[in-house]
């Protein structure tokens, strides 16, 4: 990478801290603003730090190589998860915003324990230690996949460029909080935009415009042009990833901190557009890559992941490219801090706060000061699980999206839709959510079959209906759901 | 230059998205709002 490329890279990377050191000094007075933007996010900061938040460097990486290698066929990777999320923009973020808000609910074990009037903490311990477990993990492989991305293109070591990526998030996630971390989201989702708009178009125009990379795609493979070479389960299979969102922590707190629950249907229409064209943006480089390399060899070290660098570097001015790199670690920067923060929040907030000095005062200076100090310890957690335990964290990071969407998912749908679901269903759902992951993933033949998202996420949901029916509700369930309802115009008897 | 299998994924499916989530946002709104 020349110096005009640095230059632009170090330019992002300074916007980050710079964030940070202002927001330390804006919003992070109480745990609520740490934890939760003091629940005042604007519409458009929740749509852009929701969606950017649950793309990792699998959007940019990870899904313009399988475009590359599939063809049309990949959309339907992406078609899930983007419909899945503007239901939740649309309906499950307002009753979850609603809920937490009227319980004072910061995390989302303090939701569930809200929601079942838990007072032995069941479904606070087992939430807390799922999301720690998982969240690291998971900051541990982003911490990973930028030193990969800092290695390629500055030549430092991996392990120095995981230690550079880890800096940077820390430093603004521990300054500034979620002000900080949603902010910086921001930023992040316009060069992950910019990234994924210019480096297509730029390419597909060098190569002589779209219909001519169609033809190449058709004269090297027609199979490429279809979307239905990957049959209907494995479509299915693709449109299973969506299932993930709605038990993801990281995104659903985003939904948690809007300013109004109404601002959430705004943040449906942004957030959904913005998916939509980074989706297709990763689609459209693995497409055109596919028409410049048509054979895999042609790129570096044979791995479609390295595409979308490998395009950049040839096809846009060196600042440009500095400038779609930084998009790379945006992409990385922008999921790991959420769960950076989330993973704090499990520990000073449900485990610290809420049970180990339960009904004691803390004041919310030192809860803040505590949770930064948990920033800290997590960020080395991470990076020694990063440096040392790659093998731990493949592992982790393979059951972590379908784990926690199957284990949390149904659950908090149901928790906020039926006002019959119980404690104990919710509990089934979580440990059968953990449970069929693993099983399934261990297993050769099941995994060949289907994305264990699917079943584990059915499992689960089925599970917490049948407990729940054999077992009390709470009894203010009905009364509290009816009060988070939202009262739609067109129903409206004045209208 | 599209047929349909190339022009519905590219194109179509993403607009249709799109779509859809403009007519979610024209239809629900809340009372009050």
């Amino acid at each position: 990478m020349g110096p005009l490329s640095a230059s632009s890279f170090v330019f992002y990377l300074a916007i980050m801290i710079l964030i940070g050191a202002v927001s330390a000094k804006i919003r992070t007075g109480s745990l609520s603003d740490f934890f939760l933007g003091g629940r005042k996010m604007k519409d458009w900061v929740v749509a852009l730090s929701a969606v950017v938040s649950g793309r990792s460097a699998w959007l940019v990486l990870g899904m313009s190589g399988m475009a590359y290698t599939m063809g049309l066929s990949s959309v339907w990777a992406v078609v899930g998860y983007i419909l899945v999320e503007l239901f939740l923009f649309m309906f499950m973020g307002k009753r979850l915003r609603r809920y937490t808000q009227a319980t004072e609910s910061i995390t989302l074990p303090d939701f569930f324990e809200a929601r079942f009037k838990d007072r032995l903490h069941v479904l606070r311990i087992i939430s807390v230690a799922i999301i720690v477990v998982f969240m690291v993990a998971y900051v541990a492989a982003q911490f990973n996949a930028g030193g990969k991305a800092i290695s390629a293109s500055f030549g430092l070591t991996t392990t120095q460029g995981l230690w550079l990526t880890a800096i940077i998030v820390l430093a603004y996630t521990m300054l500034g909080g979620f002000f900080a971390v949603s902010i910086t989201d921001v930023v992040q989702a316009l060069f992950m935009m910019l990234g994924l708009v210019i480096l297509p178009a730029v390419a597909i125009a060098n190569f002589g415009g779209l219909g001519e990379v169609l033809e190449a795609l058709r004269a090297q493979e027609v199979s490429l042009l279809s979307p239905w070479t990957i049959g209907l389960i494995g479509a299915v299979g693709f449109l299973g990833i969506g299932l993930g969102s709605p038990g993801n922590p990281h995104i659903l707190v985003r939904y948690m901190s809007s300013e109004s629950p109404q601002g959430l249907r705004r943040a449906a229409l942004l957030g959904t557009f913005w998916n939509v064209v980074m989706a297709w943006g990763a689609i459209f480089v693995g497409l055109v890559g596919r028409a410049y390399f048509p054979l895999k060899a042609q790129l570096p070290g044979a791995d479609t992941e390295r595409l979308f660098p490998h395009l950049a570097a040839q096809h846009l001015h060196p600042v440009l490219f500095g400038l779609t790199v930084a998009a790379v670690f945006a992409a990385i920067m922008s999921t790991a801090d959420s769960q950076l923060l989330v993973a704090a929040s499990g520990v000073t907030r449900d485990i610290y706060q809420k049970m180990f000095r339960r009904g004691k005062t803390i004041s919310e200076r030192r809860m803040v000061f505590l949770s930064r100090m948990a920033v800290l310890l997590l960020t080395f957690v991470a990076i020694g699980l990063g440096a040392a335990g790659k093998e731990l964290v493949f592992w982790l990071v393979l059951f972590a999206w379908g784990g926690l969407g199957a284990s949390f998912g149904p659950a908090v749908i149901l928790s906020l839709f039926w006002k019959r679901t119980t404690k104990w269903g919710v509990v089934a759902g979580f440990v059968s959510g953990t449970l069929v992951t693993v099983v399934w993933n261990s297993t050769p033949a099941l995994r060949q079959m289907l994305y264990h998202l699917i079943p584990a996420f059915f499992i689960s949901a089925v599970l917490v209906v049948l407990v729940s029916l054999v077992t009390r509700p709470p009894e203010q369930a009905e009364r509290e759901l009816s009060e988070i309802r939202p009262r739609y115009r067109f129903r409206s008897k004045n209208v | 230059m599209f047929s349909f299998p190339t022009f519905f994924p590219l194109f179509l499916l993403p607009l249709l998205i799109v779509v859809l989530a403009v007519v979610l946002y024209l239809v629900f709104i809340e009372d009050g709002e």
